[in-house]
């Protein structure tokens, strides 16, 4: 019952932040200019149904909505998974214009441009998404998360280049990095010891995983909850305007719970 | 004659080989060094591009992901490949994701690198992801060339000693083939040359060459002797040149003292003739006049019966007598004309002179005259006097006694008179005196009388020789020409 409530309190977090009300991915009202088309660069990770790839083509739930909100704002968009150091590069070199579902960090808005109050809303409203971390650890461990970074244990196991891993280093904690969130789990069952930061959602994946069943433990306490942002280079060719008009069209997406429960359901 | 080992042909020949091996030496082994360096360096570059390949897809994937600690980790072992400098994992964004060197040089920098003259070198490849359809950055590989080089070099040191052992080997080789084939022949030749005596060569030719007949030694040798022949020559002609010049002036030497004894007794018979003329000018007239009053005492007390007084009267007769002929001596000596010649029998001119001589009764007188003699044209008063003079030297030198032969006979196309005596004899060493003016032996003589003869017999184109021994005896010999 505990990882099921998880998985809802999660859910609402991501379909339910909003209250505008939308009955189809496509607003017929917006034309539909197609004349600009827009680079956006997502971090290539295995984070299903929210963001993962096939082959060289991304998919996820935040990469449609990202699609929905340019087109809606008279564009179109071509998207490509790449690591997130990749992305940020390719942002702050201008080879794209933006990326997608990134949270706010100081070192990405030395490229990234985020929209206001990124940097201090716990929940913006023109964020893409809202994504809980939570700690899981091994289920034989007797330890018990309350908020208190230091106490995690060790060795803490990250995905790679995720902003928390610089946080937790800060916080002198040994950390280690992998690619996926189940390699971390594998190494975490491997060694017995140490903790694994991840979303809730995939948490709850894990947890359900044949390889895993019965081995991890998802702590009560989430460790803290991010917006994720549609952000854009500075060297982007995209006016002010343009940007904001984008923004708000995620914000008005994220609000039609219409739209976004049929997003839903097509994973 | 030496010459210093390290001034012979051999030696500088060897030493140049050594130095020209050497140098050749020093070339072969750099362009040894370089082709097998640039050998090396291919294998070298093919071994990094095996060892990139193996690390590709990790580089690959840590500039995919522009990941540090995985692209340091791609490039680790590649790094520590012994002549690789320096490897950079450089992105797609130019940026550098990772730089390891190995410790050695940088880029351009080294001794053997400047030394050599090399560039600095770099090998780049490209970095793919996904299948190569994603360009991520590139791999740059910096090679060490110093390194590569050096060890090149360290593992060449047997090379170069070896080349310097073969250069010193071929030196010494070719220094013994120059010294058996130029040098020693050479010396051989050269201390030939010092024992021949160039003023006396005699028949001393230079050693057969033996094995280097036909080749410049041989040639050098022929000549050599060649030459030799030549001065041999030259010193025959010099010495018969010289034999002929020595006799010359022999020949000349004794003419010309001749001619100065000529002239000294021409000058000794000029000052004698004109002292003969005062003094018999002087003396005559006393003497006249002491003869006459010798006479007048003679014809006054003859009848006297004083035997003492006659007897001194004959001393004084006789002394006058002796002085008169002394004067009449001087006189001729001094007044020597030219003979006027006649047809005269040279036996009665020695038996006219022989008949006007007081002989001593302790002398024998033995004539041998050859009644068959030809008539000769001479002056007879002047050989007259010559046989006077002689009869009266021969009488004079046997005081005590002797024999005296008066002899005449033919001689070729002379006639021979001679008067030999059994007297004292002439000392040798006066034998070549006698005739000059004078020079005498006896105590009363005038040293004129033998000069006088000489004087004479010259003018009758004739000749006089004496032949004497002490306590033996004199023989003169008057020779004089049938035709004059």
């Amino acid at each position: 019952m505990r990882k099921i409530s998880v998985i809802l309190v999660a859910m609402a977090c991501v379909l339910f932040a909003g209250n505008s009300a939308r009955a189809d991915l496509r607003d017929p009202g917006v034309p539909d200019t197609g004349s600009k088309v827009i680079k956006i660069c997502v971090e290539e990770r295995d984070w299903y149904p929210f963001l993962y790839a096939e082959g060289r083509q991304a998919r996820g739930i935040l990469v449609d909505m990202a699609k929905e909100a340019v087109a809606r704002a008279g564009f179109s968009m071509e998207v490509e998974p790449f690591p997130l150091k990749r992305c940020i590069k390719l942002a702050e070199h201008g080879r794209v214009d933006g990326v997608a579902a990134i949270p706010y960090s100081k070192q990405f808005a030395r490229f990234l441009e985020y929209p206001a109050g990124a940097a201090v809303d716990k929940e913006s409203p023109w964020r893409i998404m809202q994504i809980d971390q939570v700690v899981v650890t091994f289920s034989g461990n007797d330890f018990e998360f309350d908020g208190d970074l230091r106490t995690l244990p060790q060795p803490v196991r990250v995905p790679f280049n995720d902003p928390i891993g610089v946080t937790l280093k800060q916080a002198g904690l040994e950390t280690e990095e992998a690619k996926t969130d189940r390699q971390n789990v594998a190494k975490l069952i491997r060694d017995r010891k140490g903790s694994v930061i991840t979303t809730t959602v995939t948490a709850e994946t894990l947890a359900q995983d044949e390889s895993f069943r019965g081995m991890i433990e998802i702590q009560a306490v989430p460790l803290r909850s991010r917006s994720y942002f549609l952000s854009f280079s500075w060297k982007s060719s995209l006016s002010e305007f343009e940007r904001r008009k984008i923004w708000e069209e995620l914000e008005r997406l994220r609000s039609d719970y219409v739209f976004m429960l049929q997003l839903l359901a097509q994973y | 004659m030496k010459v210093k080992v390290w001034n012979r042909i051999s030696f500088s020949q060897g030493r140049n080989a050594f130095i020209v091996g050497l140098i050749l030496g020093i070339i072969g082994g750099f362009i040894q060094i370089a082709s097998e360096f640039f050998r090396q360096e291919e294998l070298i570059t093919a071994n990094i591009r095996q060892m990139v390949q193996m690390v590709q897809d990790s580089a690959a994937s840590a500039a995919y992901n522009v990941n540090e600690v995985q692209a340091e980790k791609a490039i680790s072992g590649l790094a520590n490949y012994w002549p690789v400098s320096r490897v950079e994992i450089i992105d797609d964004f130019g940026t550098m994701l990772s730089s390891r060197g190995a410790g050695g040089e940088q880029p351009g920098g080294g001794t053997f690198t400047r030394l050599f003259g090399l560039p600095h070198k770099d090998h780049s490849f490209p970095l793919y992801y996904y299948d190569k359809s994603i360009p991520v950055g590139k791999i740059k590989v910096y090679l060490d060339r110093n390194v590569i080089i050096g060890r090149f070099v360290k593992g060449s040191t047997y090379v170069i000693f070896d080349g310097i052992i073969t250069a010193l080997v071929m030196a010494t080789v070719l220094a013994l083939i120059f010294y058996y084939s130029l040098t020693r022949p050479l010396l051989r030749v050269v201390g030939d040359i010092a024992e021949v005596d160039v003023a006396n060569p005699q028949d001393f030719y230079l050693r057969d060459p033996m094995f280097h007949r036909h080749d410049e030694m041989g040639l050098l040798v022929k000549t050599i002797n060649r030459l030799l022949e030549q001065i041999k020559l030259q010193n025959d002609v010099l010495k018969d040149t010289n034999v002929e010049l020595e006799k010359r002036v022999q020949d000349r030497t004794r003419a010309l003292k001749d001619a100065e004894e000529k002239l000294i007794r021409t000058e000794k018979l000029a000052v004698i003739g004109k002292l003969a003329g005062s003094i018999a000018h002087e003396l005559r007239t006393p003497l006249g006049v002491l003869k006459n009053a010798v006479y007048f005492l003679n014809m006054k007390l003859k009848g006297s019966g004083d035997e003492k007084v006659n007897k001194h009267l004959r001393i004084m007769e006789d002394e006058i007598h002796v002085s008169d002929r002394i004067i009449s001596d001087i006189l001729t000596f001094g007044r020597v004309k030219e003979p006027e010649r006649e047809e005269t029998d040279i036996n009665q001119v020695i038996l006219q002179a022989l008949s006007k001589v007081d002989i001593p009764e302790n002398i024998k007188v033995t004539t041998q005259l050859d009644n068959d003699l030809p008539r000769l044209h001479i002056d007879n008063i002047q050989v007259e006097q010559v046989f006077s003079n002689l009869l009266l030297n021969a009488i004079q030198s046997m005081e005590s006694g002797g024999e005296m032969v008066i002899r005449t006979h033919m001689a070729g196309g002379s006639v021979e008179g001679q008067v030999i005596d059994t007297g004292v004899g002439i000392p040798e060493e006066n034998i070549p005196k006698i005739f000059e003016p004078l020079f005498s032996t006896k105590v009363t003589g005038t040293g004129l009388g033998l000069s006088i003869c000489k004087n004479i017999v010259d003018m009758h184109k004739g000749q006089i020789h004496v032949y004497s021994r002490v306590g033996e005896g004199t023989s003169v010999t008057v020779k004089l020409p049938i035709k004059v």
